[in-house]
């Protein structure tokens, strides 16, 4: 299980991956981040963030028809979202290589 | 709840709260009525419920309980949420203030009218002169500080667990009760004494103009945005 202060870091930046890909909604974005590894993340847990990139204007929430019952909010990307996302992209990448730096330099001592 | 987008969305709101489960309800009731003291509007306020409903319907449809979709800490859940918001500008914050103090007004220049129609009732004054005394402002204020910090208090302790008495407790409560009995007692003497003050003499309809000024002017800054 990832720590959650690690997530915390970078569970932003993934849900703006994951909407960049096609439209969505809450539970289904919870779903996919299940999906691609991230663990049992509560939908509870996504909705403060989702927030947090609405009110930047990162994302934008329409409402649509749902099948049953009152309509869903369904989020899509914005072009400073889009930007955003790439910026993401750029830090993480820069983040994991400078950790792989470290992790392969203290390789040696640890074992 | 002055204003009428607020007001709309709370009706829809009070409506699809039905849909859900009776411990869902209670949950979502707690959750409401945090945010009521927390520094977001009510209209966001109402936006973050419809939100949170919808949300738990659907994962009532899955047999998922409100502690699967929420989470275990219902109070980082609203603090988490409050903190996404921008804070609000000065403006806005000042606006609010105003708001709720000509609401307060209003209350209280209604209060006044009810007490000076009970004595103009009882034969003893003239209409045009009714006294305003020292003793009624100070106890408007006391309302109005009051109110505020009880509802503030609830808002701030809603999730918190129903406090249990337990039997070695009883007398420590009985002693609180004891002086806050002593302390209302000590209050209601200083505000007859105060009573006496009259500051000045008002004819009963500029309680009625008060009221009603200080209701349209509450009414029209809670719709400015």
């Amino acid at each position: 299980m990832i720590s959650s202060q690690m997530l915390k870091g970078t569970l932003e930046g993934c849900i703006l991956g994951i909407i960049d890909k096609k439209e969505t909604y809450g539970y289904e974005i919870s779903q996919k981040l299940t999906e691609y590894g991230f663990g049992k993340i509560a939908e509870g847990t996504i909705y403060p963030l989702l927030l947090r990139l609405e009110k930047n204007g990162f994302i934008l929430a329409t409402f649509r028809q749902s099948d049953q019952g009152p309509k869903r909010k369904y989020y899509s990307l914005t072009q400073d979202g889009k930007n955003e996302y790439l910026k993401f992209i750029e830090s993480y990448n820069e983040l994991t290589t400078s950790v792989n730096t470290l992790l392969a330099d203290n390789k040696g001592e640890n074992l | 709840m002055n204003n009428i987008k607020t007001k709309k969305l709370l009706k829809e709101n009070n409506k699809f709260e039905k849909n859900l489960s009776k411990e869902s309800t209670k949950v979502l009731t707690d959750i409401v009525v945090y945010l009521r003291g927390s520094a977001i509007s009510e209209y966001h306020q109402e936006e973050v419920r419809r939100d949170i409903s919808q949300m738990i319907f659907d994962g009532e449809k899955r047999n998922e309980s409100v502690r699967d979709i929420i989470g275990e800490d219902y109070k980082s859940f609203c603090d988490e949420i409050v903190k996404s918001f921008p804070p609000r500008s000065k403006k806005e914050r000042i606006l609010e203030l105003l708001s709720m103090f000509f609401q307060m007004l209003t209350t209280l220049s209604l209060l006044w009218l009810f007490s000076s129609l009970i004595v103009v009732f009882t034969g003893n004054e003239n209409i045009y002169k009714l006294p305003l005394t020292l003793g009624q402002i100070i106890n408007g204020i006391f309302i109005s500080i009051g109110s505020i910090a009880i509802v503030t208090f609830v808002s701030k302790t809603s999730f918190n667990k129903p406090i249990e008495v337990r039997k070695d407790k009883k007398l420590k409560s009985f002693f609180i009760y004891l002086i806050v009995f002593l302390l209302f007692w000590g209050y209601f003497q200083l505000l007859r004494y105060f009573s006496k003050t009259v500051l000045l003499y008002l004819p009963l309809y500029i309680g009625v103009i008060v009221a009603i000024v200080t209701y349209v002017l509450a009414k029209i800054l809670a719709n400015l945005e």
